[in-house]
């Protein structure tokens, strides 16, 4: 009977050392990939480590004509970004707690279309979207993008703050009350404390779902200087001769935010997911 | 008199109250109508034009013209049979995956805390990040798995991952899949963990196998979680454009084209909007439908008793 067990565990075990090296295997190679020298990038065939480490491409990124580009490129997705974080933050909060705490007449079905814009057929509206850009004179500006990007991130993030504000008990509602708290200030000194950690999941995946965006940011920014990098990055792979040690930097660099925010905030980022996803069945 | 004073300011602060809500709830509820509802509205009308870049001038209305056109397009058919694989294989081996990783993680055993602390990053990485490093590695010459490979004596010759039309859908069915899998798992490992262990204390007391403990137990427990899996796994990838695109662009030979991917490159490489738009009408039609399953499948969490 134990000796099945054990047997079981070591499977397991090995199992689970496989899953975290397939998980983990991309960005290690990418990194390994930016400390190679161009000439031993190109080599065929392709080598496990590089032989002479060197931070050159990461020294030279930003400096000349290409790096100026890249900082371009770079200084574009702040400006989406940050804009687009900030506003998808205080508006899903705003109607996360109204959903949760009033009862709203027609609440139900602007409830639903909430749900129902978490599943939007993104490719469907790559058009018409751009096309109503266009029309408002946003296209091709980055205001437009981050209009954009506030939508698209706004369905999950607000459904993610009527769970946590839902999960509130009235006694706290009730206590704020008797001290006299209008319903802003209710908000602002007694849900959002207590519901931190999912607070903090909205903030993030608001900032993950435009930082690392790619479909509207390609079509939205047609002027190559107003590209974002996720996309500057398929283009120039694409396109351009751009060596992989290169654009394994580029890479890294880009994925460096979305990491460092998945390790300060691993444990509430993920509980935040995990319980707003699929329970009353 | 008190009373009296205090039931009339009520009765007026109730109604400038009632707008309280609503203030709260428009914002958000505006931008997700200008920039999803009203795109979607969008996208039936235009998609009965003919030249709708050029709105108002030129664009003439032909009803389901654009519809039929599709029908007779070449490779319609093939492009069909790609996504019904795409979302097929990838809902599929994400669920089992998903499923499979969670159950791994619910036991106590030492190096899941480890898989635990990088599970999430395929998530997290953005997806032309994920995108550009596997095509980068499954290269048939330059990349690193094939070397890998070779190394170890499995394979002679590179294997063309992206090169063969058969492969290249297995590769990035296998790339999103090892995108989606983490949260899948957590979802899983958390649903799990809910179970209270004294059925399966009970049930070992009355000599039930693991098997049977597995099937009676944990998986009636797990059917919510599933479900949602399912749905929104589905749903994410027919929609997912970014992966294919950057991977293998479609190719080789339109192998890897999806509906979502084709609708993108009737509207951005081929510039016919009419029948980008009714495509898109179709994808949206077919994403509708899956939403609508999971809302009436999940009513409890938004029907407002």
């Amino acid at each position: 009977m134990h000796k099945k067990r054990w047997i079981w565990s070591v499977l397991g075990q090995a199992a689970a050392l496989i899953l975290v090296g397939l998980f983990v295997l991309p960005l290690v190679w990418v990194f390994i990939t930016s400390l190679k020298t161009t000439a031993e990038v190109s080599h065929i065939p392709p080598t496990f480590y590089p032989h002479k480490p060197t931070f050159e491409v990461y020294a030279n990124l930003f400096l000349g004509d290409d790096g100026k580009q890249w900082l371009t490129f770079f200084l574009n997705s702040f400006k989406v970004v940050v804009p687009s974080t900030l506003i998808t933050g205080v508006l899903a909060i705003l109607a996360g707690f109204g959903f949760a705490r009033f009862r709203i007449y027609g609440g139900t079905v602007l409830l639903v279309l909430l749900l129902a814009s978490q599943m939007l057929p993104g490719a469907s509206i790559l058009l018409p979207v751009s096309e109503m850009l266009q029309k408002m004179g946003l296209f091709d500006h980055h205001a437009g993008l981050v209009l954009t990007y506030v939508a698209i991130s706004l369905p999950f993030t607000t459904w993610l703050a009527v769970n946590a504000f839902r999960a509130v008990p009235v006694e706290m509602e009730e206590a704020a009350k008797i001290d006299g708290c209008g319903k802003l200030r209710m908000l602002i000194r007694v849900f959002i404390p207590v519901t931190k950690p999912q607070m903090v999941t909205v903030v993030l995946i608001a900032f993950l779902e435009a930082w690392g965006e790619f479909p509207f940011a390609l079509v939205l920014m047609q002027t190559p200087d107003h590209m974002t990098v996720p996309v500057a990055i398929a283009k120039y792979v694409s396109t351009f001769e751009t060596p992989f040690n290169k654009i394994g930097a580029i890479s890294f660099v880009l994925s460096i935010p979305t990491l460092a925010v998945f390790i300060f905030i691993q444990r509430f980022f993920v509980r935040g997911l995990v319980e707003g996803a699929g329970k009353e069945l | 008199m008190e009373l009296r004073t205090s039931l009339r300011q009520t009765a007026a602060a109730r109604r400038k109250h009632a707008f309280t809500p609503y203030l709260f709830v428009l914002p958000a509820m505006i931008v997700i109508f200008a920039f999803i509802i009203y795109p979607l509205i969008m996208v039936f009308r235009e998609s009965m034009l003919k030249d709708s870049l050029l709105s108002a001038m030129g664009a003439q209305f032909v009803g389901l013209d654009n519809y039929r056109e599709l029908l007779h397009y070449p490779n319609m058919g093939t492009i069909a049979g790609h996504s019904v694989i795409w979302m097929g294989l990838g809902t599929g081996f994400t669920l089992l995956g998903g499923l499979l990783v969670g159950l791994l993680l619910s036991n106590d055993w030492p190096l899941n805390r480890l898989l635990r602390g990088v599970i999430m990053i395929p998530w997290v990485l953005p997806v032309v990040v994920s995108a550009t490093v596997f095509r980068w590695m499954l290269n048939s010459e330059s990349g690193i798995i094939n070397r890998f490979l070779q190394v170890i004596g499995i394979i002679g010759k590179g294997i063309p991952w992206l090169g063969v039309p058969s492969l290249a859908m297995l590769s990035v069915v296998l790339v999103i899949v090892w995108r989606l899998v983490p949260l899948a798992s957590m979802i899983v490992l958390g649903a799990v963990q809910a179970i209270s262990k004294n059925y399966y204390e009970a049930a070992s007391i009355d000599g039930a196998s693991s098997w049977k403990q597995f099937w009676h137990i944990t998986l009636p427990f797990l059917r919510s979680s599933l479900v949602y899996i399912f749905l929104i796994n589905l749903i994410w990838i027919t929609n997912n454009i970014v992966l294919i695109l950057v991977m293998t662009n479609g190719g080789p030979n339109s192998s890897t084209e999806t509906v979502a991917t084709f609708v993108y490159r009737l509207a951005f490489d081929s510039f016919n909007f009419g029948l980008s738009n009714a495509l898109g009408v179709v994808n949206a039609l077919f994403t509708l439908l899956i939403t609508g399953i999971y809302l009436i499948v999940f009513r409890k969490s938004w029907l407002v008793r």
